[in-house]
């Protein structure tokens, strides 16, 4: 492909242009699809000479330490004892006593178990009871062994305490070396009281970031890799982990989810491609409405604005939950609105307006409009007041009319600002549980999908009620359900990567600063 | 700074050894001691509105029977309704109450997940000799015995509004089709949404059958189900007439008497009696479930009828578990069935509870018992989530006047045998 210059590019109209965007932007696939491969491999390779860096770095740390450092690779803060540095002594000390206890009395017997996640979820054990003399009653009882719930979860939490332990081991290694070159160069090493000065000193941010990370990595991100994990097994209501347990079943979930001609992989396209309308119309149809309602009531001339804004932020007064559930009721087939209508003569039948799929999905961008608007009419008021007046004034001098000036002014002041919010807004409707399911719960359902997980697919439903649905069916099916976490999260990350990639608010930081 | 080194590994190890020896101790039982009153903490989980009187009735048999069998159980009562019991049971197996009431369509599920405990041999005599015998039967799964049967009311019948409809109107769908047309007003009848249960009457009215078989632990090993029939496209063409009219309305809620579009006769159950009549006060009517004329052919709409169990969560101490029986022996009894009769209006499946007044008086448990209907037996998951697939497409096919036809309605029929088929053979 013959790329233009500069001044030739100019020279071309607007769909010319929009043309030969185009094609620069499938001609650079390819090449970005390569570059990005050699970055993994790179990647790699750099991984690789990282690994082999250590093992020569712990090799010959051994082989030339002193016994000290010798034996601080068996006694982990051996080194640090011997140099009266109590704290960090004791610190890597406990840490390797607390990890054996683990994993003698615990971790150990769940990590032999994380392959196959269980053998024998229980045994019944028939014996022979008196309680009333001379009354011998044979009796039942259940004993459980395996529970691959938890194998799972504790297995998981074992793997992230060797990863903890072989990093403070390393750590220690590292200390116990420099200890023996204090001890060469003759210098005196740090007391355990400096160490504690240091921590609430120059390394004050380490203390503070203990308890974050440790949070972080026991409430999200554990329970992310697990949710994860789950979606490689067979973990459904049959299969409960605890009665009966699960096993691994490798990629089965996902051909089943995403291979095409069965019930379950039309059911998620359909369900997908709705989601992906519904973002779109409950993002932007806010987004603009708002801004719209806001730039009206900013208008001069406009009398009693505070009256107005508070109208509208009566919606937030009243928790959403309940404004969604009486619109729910107000609007069903036998609900005060049809009620009025059919009474006053104006409908002779009901409007289906949750039972008819089309008017079912109209309803909810129109309701979520009405909840939403007030947000953005707040967000947008404040935003709007901070565009200099200045750049309305030459507009008009230089003849823009109502409309230029909106399109040249403010939606490119309001989309740099506010592009951000757009994208987590978008994000975030992919995920509105709340408003589909308190209209809908995802209704009317749509026999043609099928069941999944015992929940029948409706016409409204989004992927994340419908994974809802999979998991308080009476077929709970949390395998299925956890592939489509992660297909949602896929959609999410995809977007959202591409969006901010693209997005004016990152691409030209300085030219509304 | 070696003798400290000693020191602190010494004292790593013996707490390392304490902790282990702790945990060797295990979860073993222990004969209560004679003259001991042995004391269990339990959780019984209780239907709506009925955790008072389970409180109670536990504490009576702490004071009676308990005092003879040196018993006492501190209960925490919960509420948890009986058509949930099972499902929150499977959701927190371990966390389970000790005693549990549930429906006996989940029944299947409850054993086969092991969420009841096997019952001793009194307590299968207690059962057969004071119970009717399909409520003793249903209790059982293959020869096994596993629940105490509660209640033998678990159907549903017509409410309706006696101002709007006549006694000799709500003998015939067609004719409340009718006057609700001409009323724009509402029948209440949950055939399409999660309404299998419902829906069934129309296919055992037209004398369709479907019954699986399990085996002991619950697994469903074999199905006779003959919905995929010329009987089973007469009772989908029954559904359709009320499921294409106007006065279609997929619920089957008392409350439905009080909306904006009332309905005038709603299907339900025992539990919507209350709700039924505050709403209606002395215009509320029962009656059996109507008739229904396809093809010239009269047949009248039948349900289930099923029953409510007590389970005892499966135990690992073997004389906590014969108590508990003992304690579910009597609060299945005949005196604790008698009390929820004359109380909540429940149909007793006591022997000698049907014997009394209060039940050859209650209207409902009179209609529940007078019309034909089908023993509930065992059904999975797929089954109900299969029928109510196919239900919701002739919902959604009737929708805004269209239609289908025998041939549509037949091939709605032959995908749930394919499907159901292909359950059945894993």
């Amino acid at each position: 492909m013959v790329y233009l210059s500069a001044l030739d590019y100019l020279k071309l109209n607007k769909w010319q242009k929009l043309l030969y965007k185009l094609k620069c932007f499938f001609v650079a696939i390819p090449g970005w699809t390569a570059n990005k491969f050699k970055k993994l491999g790179q990647l790699f390779v750099k991984l690789g000479l990282a690994i082999k860096a250590e093992a020569i770095y712990i090799v010959t740390t051994f082989i030339h330490g002193s016994f000290k450092t010798k034996l601080s690779y068996l006694f982990m803060g051996f080194s640090n004892l011997w140099h009266k540095q109590w704290l960090r002594g004791i610190m890597f000390f406990l840490m390797e006593g607390l990890f054996i206890v683990y994993m003698v009395l615990y971790g150990g017997a769940m990590l032999a178990k994380f392959g196959s996640l269980g053998d024998i979820a229980t045994k019944e054990i028939t014996s022979l009871v008196e309680i009333i003399p001379g009354e011998i009653e044979e009796v039942t009882t259940v004993v459980h062994i395996d529970n691959s719930f938890k194998i799972l979860l504790y297995g998981l939490i074992t793997i992230f305490f060797i990863l903890a332990l072989a990093v403070t081991w390393r750590i220690n290694v590292k200390q116990a070396q420099l200890l023996d070159e204090i001890d060469a160069s003759g210098k005196p090493v740090k007391s355990s009281k400096d160490d504690v000065k240091s921590l609430l000193d120059n390394q004050f941010h380490k203390t503070l970031l203990v308890l974050p990370i440790f949070g972080i990595v026991m409430f999200t991100i554990l329970p992310i890799i697990f949710m994860v994990l789950v979606a490689f097994t067979n973990f459904d209501y049959q299969h409960d982990g605890y009665n009966r347990l699960f096993d691994w079943v490798g990629l089965e979930n996902f051909s089943k989810m995403l291979s095409f001609g069965n019930g379950m992989s039309a059911a998620f396209g359909e369900i997908l491609g709705w989601t992906m309308i519904w973002s779109i119309f409950a993002t932007f149809s806010n987004y603009f409405l708002g801004m719209f309602v806001a730039m009206m009531i900013n208008k001069k001339g406009i009398k009693i604005k505070s009256v107005w804004r508070t109208i509208l932020v009566l919606t937030i007064a009243i928790p959403q939950f309940i404004s969604l559930l009486y619109i729910s009721n107000l609007f069903s087939d036998t609900g005060i609105v049809n009620g009025t209508l059919l009474n006053l003569g104006i409908i002779d039948k009901a409007i289906p307006f949750w039972s008819n799929g089309t008017l079912a999905k109209v309803m909810v961008i129109v309701v979520n409009i009405w909840v939403g608007i007030p947000y953005l009419m707040l967000i947008t008021t404040g935003i709007l007041m901070n565009i200099p007046d200045d750049l309305y004034e030459s507009a008009k001098i230089d003849g823009a009319n109502a409309f230029q000036q909106f399109a040249r002014i403010t939606l490119p002041y309001m989309l740099f600002v506010t592009g951000p919010y757009l994208l987590t807004s978008f994000v975030s409707n992919i995920n509105n549980f709340n408003v589909i399911y308190l209209l809908t719960q995802g209704g009317p359902a749509n026999p043609t999908w099928g069941n999944v997980g015992g929940y029948i697919a409706g016409d409204t439903t989004i992927l994340i009620t419908w994974l809802f649905g999979i998991t308080t069916g009476n077929e709970a099916n949390y395998k299925i359900a956890s592939v489509i976490g992660i297909l949602i999260f896929i959609v999410c990350a995809g977007l959202s990567l591409i969006v901010f990639s693209i997005m004016p608010s990152t691409r030209r930081e300085n030219d509304y600063s | 700074m070696r003798k400290f080194i000693s020191v602190l590994l010494g004292a790593a190890l013996a707490a390392g050894s304490c902790v282990g020896l702790a945990a060797c101790d295990g979860n073993s039982a222990t004969n209560p001691q004679n003259g001991d009153v042995k004391k269990y903490d339990i959780t019984v989980w209780a239907g709506d509105g009925t955790t008072t009187m389970m409180q109670n009735q536990v504490e009576k048999f702490n004071s009676t029977i308990g005092k003879e069998l040196k018993v006492s159980f501190n209960a925490k009562v919960e509420q948890v309704s009986e058509g949930k019991a099972v499902g929150d049971a499977e959701s927190h197996p371990e966390s389970a109450a000790d005693l549990f009431c549930f429906a006996s369509d989940t029944f299947a599920r409850a054993v086969e997940m092991n969420l009841v405990a096997k019952l001793s041999p009194s307590s299968v005599t207690f059962i057969d000799e004071n119970n009717i015998k399909s409520a003793a039967d249903a209790s059982k799964m293959g020869d096994t015995y596993y629940a105490f049967p509660m209640t033998a009311d678990n159907s549903y019948f017509l409410y309706y509004n006696k101002d709007k409809l006549k006694d000799t109107e709500v003998t015939d769908l067609e004719t409340m089709i009718e006057v609700a047309e001409k009323q724009s007003a509402k029948i209440s009848y949950n055939l399409g949404s999660e309404g299998s249960w419902y829906a069934a009457s129309f296919f055992y009215g037209t004398g369709c059958k479907s019954e699986w078989v399990v085996n002991d632990s619950g697994k469903f090993t074999d199905m006779e189900d003959d919905f995929n029939s010329a009987n089973g496209i007469k009772a989908f063409k029954g559904m359709a007439k009320l499921m294409s009219s106007e006065c279609f309305n997929d619920s089957s809620k008392a409350q439905d008497f009080s909306s904006a579009i009332p309905s005038i006769a709603v299907v339900s159950g025992v539990w919507d009696y209350k709700t039924a009549k505050t709403i209606l006060g002395d215009k509320l009517g029962v009656a059996p479930l109507p008739h229904f004329t396809v093809d010239g052919a009269r047949y009248q709409a039948t349900p289930y009828l099923g029953y409510k169990f007590m389970g005892i969560k499966p135990q690992s101490d073997k004389y906590k578990l014969l108590y508990l029986q003992r304690l579910a022996q009597y609060l299945t009894g005949e005196e604790c069935q008698t009390q929820r009769l004359k109380d909540l209006g429940w149909g007793p499946s006591n022997l000698k509870s049907r014997e009394t007044d209060e039940a050859k008086e209650n209207e409902i448990f009179n209609v529940i018992n007078d019309n034909p209907n089908v023993v509930q037996g065992q059904y999975p998951a797929k089954w109900w989530s299969q029928f109510e697939v196919a239900c919701l497409a002739v919902k959604k096919g009737t929708e805004n006047g269209k239609s289908l036809d025998d041939t549509a309605l037949g091939n709605l029929l032959k995908t749930y045998a394919k499907d159901l088929a292909t359950f059945l053979n894993g």
